[in-house]
């Protein structure tokens, strides 16, 4: 894990360079609007937070463009408290003086009305004089295409070529999203960071609709992503996976692709939250306390969330629309890199604030971007290794259609998708049909026969990519993964 | 947040997200109501919205830039939201699962809000692009009009098949939901004494309560314009709100929770004087002692097999929502949704069209009408509003549709002696959204000469399973099957008669079966019930759903284990 950097007060935090064109909000936009907030209110108890975000994001199906969707979108949040009355605002664009002037006046008024609760976050906690540096999550290959446009077009070409050479028919999703945010507290804390992502994915479907196949990459970086590359697994997945048969449910060894295996991790975030792990809620719990301190998982394993992680990462501040509930944080504080599991054995938990600060804990929340890895002994496997050593099993590519059933023990339910396979003696001998499965995300922790390397991979595809954060897990081989009933889905 | 006490942002969330409430959720916290503020209004805390003839001119300069900058299809939405929220909500520190005490509970509200998104979709050589802003100003609509044209002519050449959109007739004109009394208008102390003398009713049941979501009202005024380069300009507002409300009835550690609202939809059309029903309390009471009576039954477990299967009016419309109702979206048939993961087991088209696939009993249509509970004159493509019948006696006769996908059906139209065109049923959840095609209110129609109750329906089953309200459900990307959780409140039936609630059990649906021959009796028109079908959509809202209450065979039920 790294270290985030502190910059000096006043410093430049993350200076953009010529070819950045101005593409999301300037630190410079972001203090000038922070002084004239300071100028209208006179009071230095006030906290503001505002997030730019650019993105495009393009559908196909069917050699169509069906949606191409281009957003920027401006979130402008004022909390304050003057005369002992606190006030809010919110803002969908960056205000001039005289708007900016009229709506606080406009919330203090409100505040005048009714007090807010007491047992909520008082911007008078806000902080003292510090600055937060970005991490390196902004790249301007990604940066370029959005500015370009041209990238959508460059992108998909190759896609509809590899589609059109094949007898299949095809979907994609491709998507570019550059988002800064500053946050300003009048006490002096100040906090600036930019990020970038991309994503592409495509589906490749038989034209008699019994077999598809899933290929896709997200990364920071667009300039890593080869846009043909991934269509042709997907049309490879595909082919291979025609005319599927039926094979029973039941227990059985699975090697979960990095994004099977991926989906199912994302469901497992919560499990770190320390409020119910210590009052012997959820699977880091004992029933009665948290499990820190003991193994619970494969010895093999570790798992840690870093803002600097270079195959994820986030924003080393707090104040993200991601986090949902804005009472269990301040916008602006440092987030800072968290082990959590470290050779199986819990090391930590996550703290909201209202929960740390009762228990005397720092608080550092959710984990953002979740990096699980083989640990650094530990001799790793490619996919074709786990399949050689397979006597008997399934190959998933994906899931779809999870579900947590049960959040007190774990369980998730959900669907194979887009390529299952069935492996015999070290081979896969033919495609099958998609299966329902019922697990836990601890069980298949705890049943690890494999462990490849990590990558970074993409759950849900959504018209708001910035909405979900990043995940980097390994590929996976299995023992007595529960399927419960096959699926009629394709 | 402990997973034992929704806040009442899920419930929200849960509850109200069709009629495009959506928005008014992100930042909105509670506001304590207090002698200072009782004789406030909403409108005494909501900034002023843009004026309806401002949205029409920034409607009418965005298809003009469009226009202008080449496009040669352009339309433009605007939607202005204004919402108001009070409640009487749980203040205390500790969660707990029940609750009785009126002390634990303060009257509150949400500070209201309004809002704006304008979205624009341009065609250049079949290609087309959308582009939104948050700004009501004309510099940003004009802005997001030349952006969407011009990444339209950037994808033009990519194509290998154009986007055609569909004829419409060009429209004009205005249209609201009418109301009697604006709750925008109504004080906060007498709404909150309102909800008082609700909470007050179900105390006063034995083993009743209020969970600890609260009791409240929430109230939404939307607008919204569509205006189109072929002249369309037309102008909507909804007015629509309700009570929330969930009820408990306990009994030992039994605990049943249902909702104590309206026995249609908890948010429908109109005013406050949706409220004023003079029924509304004995409603509430109704359903408070039918929480405490569901509550005495003991815990049962049935072992994994098949059973037939008794759904209420609101379970069935809940099936029949995402199981069918979702499948019959064009776009999903036509592959459309197949870059994002969802797909339609009633699809392609040309082989499901005029096929017989489901029960003859079986007739479902979906409305947009201005009489349905979100319906209004148009939908969100400018085109007149429809009731459009879908199944007829268990064959597929359409699809709901946009102009944009409707062209895909033209050689089943011209064979039916259909005109090609959309059946008006595009939909957004918000401006910034593209219109999608989506159910407004979808309706299966009772069985004239069916049983009355659902316990006449029950009578008939030696052993088998009462679904009262379902819980969540895992549904595969193409809508085939379904896991339904053991959350659901559901019951064994022996001899026609409920003897044990099931908390281990769940139901593994697969939806040709289910509403093919599985499918035995529908109720009368007595049972119908109302839900709330998800769209699994995030550019849409829910859809409502009425529909009777229905007896199925040979439904799997399963158990769920523990690892």
């Amino acid at each position: 894990m790294t270290e985030g950097r502190m910059a000096e007060v006043g410093e430049v935090l993350d200076a953009t360079s010529p070819d950045d064109d101005h593409l999301v909000l300037r630190q410079e936009e972001g203090r000038a609007l922070g002084g004239q907030v300071r100028q209208v209110l006179g009071v230095e108890t006030f906290m503001m937070q505002v997030i730019h975000t650019v993105r495009r994001v393009t559908r196909i199906a069917n050699g169509r463009v069906l949606m191409n969707v281009d957003g920027d979108a401006v979130d402008c949040y004022i909390e304050f408290t003057k005369d002992r009355y606190q006030g809010r605002c919110s803002l969908r664009y960056l205000p001039d003086l005289p708007t900016l002037r009229e709506r606080l006046t406009m919330a203090l008024h409100n505040a005048t009305l009714s007090p807010w609760w007491r047992s909520d976050r008082l911007v008078t906690e806000s902080f003292g004089p510090q600055s937060i540096s970005t991490s390196d999550i902004w790249k301007p290959a990604t940066a370029a295409a959005l500015r370009e446009g041209t990238a959508r077009e460059s992108a998909l070409t190759p896609v509809f070529d590899v589609l059109d050479a094949s007898t299949l028919i095809g979907a994609g999703f491709l998507s570019f999203v550059a988002s800064a945010r500053y946050v300003l507290h009048g006490g002096g804390l100040e906090a600036y960071g930019r990020e970038t992502d991309s994503q592409l994915s495509v589906r490749a479907i038989a034209r008699d609709g019994t077999s598809s196949g899933w290929a896709g990459r997200v990364a920071r970086d667009w300039s890593t992503v080869v846009p043909a590359q991934v269509a042709r697994e997907a049309v490879d997945v595909a082919e291979r996976g025609a005319h599927p048969v039926a094979l029973e449910p039941g227990r059985r060894t699975v090697i979960l692709s990095a994004t099977a295996f991926g989906q199912l991790l994302d469901t497992f975030p919560g499990a770190f939250d320390a409020r119910n792990a210590e009052s012997g809620i959820g699977v880091l719990s004992d029933g009665r306390k948290s499990r820190i301190g003991k193994r619970v998982m494969d010895a093999r394993l570790r798992m840690w969330s870093d803002p600097n992680d270079p195959m994820g990462g986030n924003m080393p501040f707090f104040g993200d629309p991601r986090d949902g509930a804005q009472r269990d944080f301040i916008a602006g504080f440092p987030v800072t890199p968290v082990s959590l599991i470290e050779g199986g054995v819990l090391r930590n938990l996550v703290y909201g604030m209202g929960y740390g600060t009762s228990v005397g804990k720092p608080f550092n929340r959710w984990p953002f971007a979740l990096h699980v890895a083989p640990m650094p002994d530990v001799a790793t496997q490619t996919l074709d290794e786990m399949i050689a050593h397979c006597p008997e099993g399934i190959y998933v590519n994906r899931f779809g259609s999870l579900l947590v059933t049960d959040a007190m023990r774990g369980q998730v339910t959900g669907v194979t998708r887009d390529g299952c396979f069935y492996i015999k003696d070290g081979k896969i001998v033919k495609p099958i049909k998609n299966l329902r499965f019922l697990t836990s995300p601890m069980f298949v922790l705890n049943q690890l026969l494999a462990i490849g390397v990590p990558m970074r991979v993409q759950g849900a595809d959504s018209l708001w990519p910035e909405t979900s954060f990043p995940v980097i897990a390994p590929p996976v081989m299995v023992s007595d993964f529960n399927f419960i009933a096959l699926c009629d889905a394709v | 947040m402990s997973p034992l006490r929704p806040t009442r942002r899920e419930f929200l969330a849960a509850t109200v997200a069709p009629f495009g409430a959506r928005s008014f959720l992100p930042s909105s916290q509670s506001l304590p109501i207090t002698p200072r503020n009782r004789a406030a209004r909403a409108t005494t805390y909501l900034p002023d919205g843009t004026a309806v003839h401002t949205l029409r001119q920034l409607a009418l300069a965005a298809v003009d830039a469009a226009k202008s900058a080449g496009a040669t299809y352009a339309d433009v939405r605007l939607m202005t939201m204004r919402d108001s929220f009070v409640s009487l909500g749980f203040v205390g520190d500790r969660p707990t699962l029940f609750s009785n005490t009126s002390s634990d509970f303060a009257p509150a509200f949400f500070p209201p809000r309004a809002t704006f998104d304008v979205g624009v979709r341009a065609m250049v050589g079949g290609a087309t692009s959308f582009a939104y802003s948050e700004r009501p100003t004309i510099d940003a609509v004009t802005e997001a009009a030349k952006h969407a044209t011009a990444s339209a002519r950037g994808l033009a050449g990519h194509l290998r098949m154009p986007l055609e959109m569909v004829h419409a007739p060009v429209a004009t004109g205005e249209w609201e939901t009418p109301i009697r009394i604006d709750p925008f208008g109504v004080p906060l102390e007498e709404q909150v004494d309102l909800l008082a003398s609700y909470d007050n009713v179900v105390r006063r049941i034995k083993n009743g309560s209020v969970s600890l979501v609260g009791t409240g009202f929430v109230w939404y005024h939307k607008i919204v314009v569509v205006a189109t380069t072929e002249g369309t300009l037309v102008t909507q507002g909804w007015r629509y709100g309700g009570l929330f409300q969930r009820v408990q009835g306990r009994q030992g550690v039994s605990i049943v929770e249902l909702d104590g609202g309206d026995d249609r939809l908890p948010i429908r059309a109109g005013g406050y004087e949706l409220m004023l029903d003079p029924a509304g309390h004995d409603r509430i009471m109704r359903r408070t002692e039918e929480a405490v009576r569901l509550a005495s039954y003991p815990p049962s477990v049935l072992d994994v097999g098949r059973y037939e299967l008794v759904t209420g009016g609101g379970a069935t419309g809940h099936f029949l929502g995402s199981l069918v109702g979702a499948a019959l979206e064009s776009d999903r048939a036509l592959g459309y949704e197949a870059g994002v993961g969802s797909g339609s087991y009633l699809g392609p088209p040309s082989a499901v069209l005029g096929q017989q696939l489901f029960s003859p009993t079986l007739q479902l249509s979906s409305s947009r009408l201005p009489s349905a509970p979100n319906g209004a004159q148009w939908d969100y493509e400018g085109v007149e509003s429809t009731c459009t019948p879908l199944i007829e006696r268990g064959r597929i006769i359409d699809y709901v549709t946009t102009r944009a996908t409707a062209s895909a059906l033209r050689s089943w139209y011209e064979r039916s002696n259909m005109p090609v065109q959309s059946n008006g049923n595009a939909g957004i959840a918000t401006a910034i959204n593209v219109p999608l095609p989506s159910h407004g209110h979808l309706i299966m129609a009772p069985d004239a000469g069916g049983p009355a109750t659902i316990d006449a329906l029950c009578a008939g089953v030696s052993h088998g399973v009462l679904l009262y309200d379902p819980g969540p459900m895992s549904v595969d990307a193409q809508l085939s099957s379904a896991f339904m959780l053991p959350s659901a409140l559901m019951f064994e039936i022996r001899r026609g008669a409920i003897v044990g609630r099931l908390m281990q059990n769940g139901l593994q649906l697969r939806s040709r079966n289910m509403w093919g021959r599985s499918l035995k009796q529908i109720g009368g028109a007595r049972t119908i019930g109302y839900t709330f079908a998800d769209a699994a959509k995030s550019q849409l809202d829910s859809f409502s759903v009425e529909a009777p209450a229905a007896h199925f065979v040979d439904v799997d039920v399963t158990r769920t284990g523990v690892e």
